[in-house]
């Protein structure tokens, strides 16, 4: 519970700094990939070592595909600006990976709070 | 607990039994009797000057149900009807609420999010401007009042004085990169390396966090 947490926290983080880099025009660069995406990964592990009952694994299952999906998300961002492609400024507002994301972020926040696991369609 | 619970439940009920039931000094008598609100007439036999009743007639007055085993009696009543005097029991003041620990969690992540956006800001020579705190400032109080709202046990009322430290050490950390733009001084990229504030932010964040995995108030010197 305390890694799933931990890297519920990161991908926050992740999320939150590739929305804010989008608005704002910055480029979402190799080095922020490895920031926020390699202290994402790196969570994910520690969770995955941690993960020993059946509902942790099901959850690891989720974590592990709300982890993909923003990996997806933020390396789109830097695909474009390797291919020099122009990035709107409000290109994730309504982006529905990123609403994914959230959505998958807050049932996975929920299970850590209810001790339960439920399965969440956002996460899949 | 529970057992604990039906021991002052029975003492209430003999207790208010005692004060709002009129009895006559006969042997054995009808009278009404009151249990969290709920109340019924029930058999009552008088001895020594002491007023007995049948627990199952008890547990039916008070709806709760009664079991046998060897030579225990298991009486368990639910929760009392709201405005009576059996709602003063002080189980809600226990322990951290799933309300608060779910908007304390939520709290803390929006932390997180500014704590790192800040680093990576600094690193990288980007403004701390009026809208990146608005960005990650506003967010980070809205949740802080989220949890102010959810906050209902001692524990939670504890724990959110913390949160409310950590969002003050948070805003006190940005603000100084958005001062500093705005008087032009010079930003080091290394800033917030082996930076006390930022240190102490990391830490509480911690403290807070595992203090929501244990579901226990543990007072943190970080968090001050």
């Amino acid at each position: 519970m305390n890694a799933a947490i931990e890297q519920l926290g990161a991908i926050r983080e992740w999320r939150s700094a590739l929305s804010y880099t989008v608005q704002n025009s910055y480029p979402v660069t190799p080095g922020f990939m490895t920031k926020y995406g390699g202290a994402a990964e790196s969570g994910l592990r520690l969770a995955s070592a941690a993960a020993t009952t059946d509902s942790d694994k099901k959850a690891l299952q989720l974590l592990t595909n709300e982890y993909n999906n923003m990996h997806q998300s933020a390396d789109r961002f830097q695909q474009a600006r390797q291919t020099l492609t122009a990035i709107p400024q409000d290109s994730l507002d309504n982006d529905p990976l990123d609403q994914k994301i959230v959505a998958c972020g807050h049932a996975l926040a929920a299970m850590a709070t209810s001790g339960e696991y439920q399965d969440a369609a956002s996460c899949h | 607990m529970r057992a604990r619970r039906v021991g002052w439940i029975l003492t209430l009920g003999v207790l208010i039994f005692s004060q709002a039931v009129a009895l006559s000094q006969s042997v054995n008598q009808s009278g009404t009797l009151l249990v969290n609100g709920h109340s019924g007439q029930v058999p009552v036999v008088q001895l020594n000057g002491k007023s007995y009743v049948d627990v199952e007639a008890l547990a039916r007055v008070a709806n709760g149900t009664i079991s046998f085993q060897g030579e225990q009696i298991l009486l368990t009543v639910p929760g009392a009807v709201a405005g009576t005097a059996a709602t003063a029991q002080p189980a809600a003041s226990v322990g951290f609420s799933k309300a608060f620990v779910s908007a304390g969690i939520e709290m803390m992540g929006t932390i997180r999010e500014w704590r790192s956006a800040l680093s990576y800001t600094v690193q990288n020579s980007y403004p701390v401007t009026p809208g990146f705190m608005t960005h990650y400032g506003g967010v980070a109080e809205a949740s802080l009042r989220q949890a102010s709202v959810a906050a209902t046990t001692d524990s939670d009322k504890k724990a959110l004085q913390l949160l409310t430290n950590e969002y003050n050490n948070m805003y006190q950390s940005a603000d100084r990169f958005k001062q500093a733009r705005q008087n032009l001084t010079d930003i080091p990229q290394d800033s917030l390396d082996d930076d006390a504030l930022d240190q102490q932010i990391e830490a509480c964040g911690q403290a807070l966090a595992a203090m929501a995995l244990s579901g226990e108030y543990e007072d943190a010197a970080s968090c001050h």
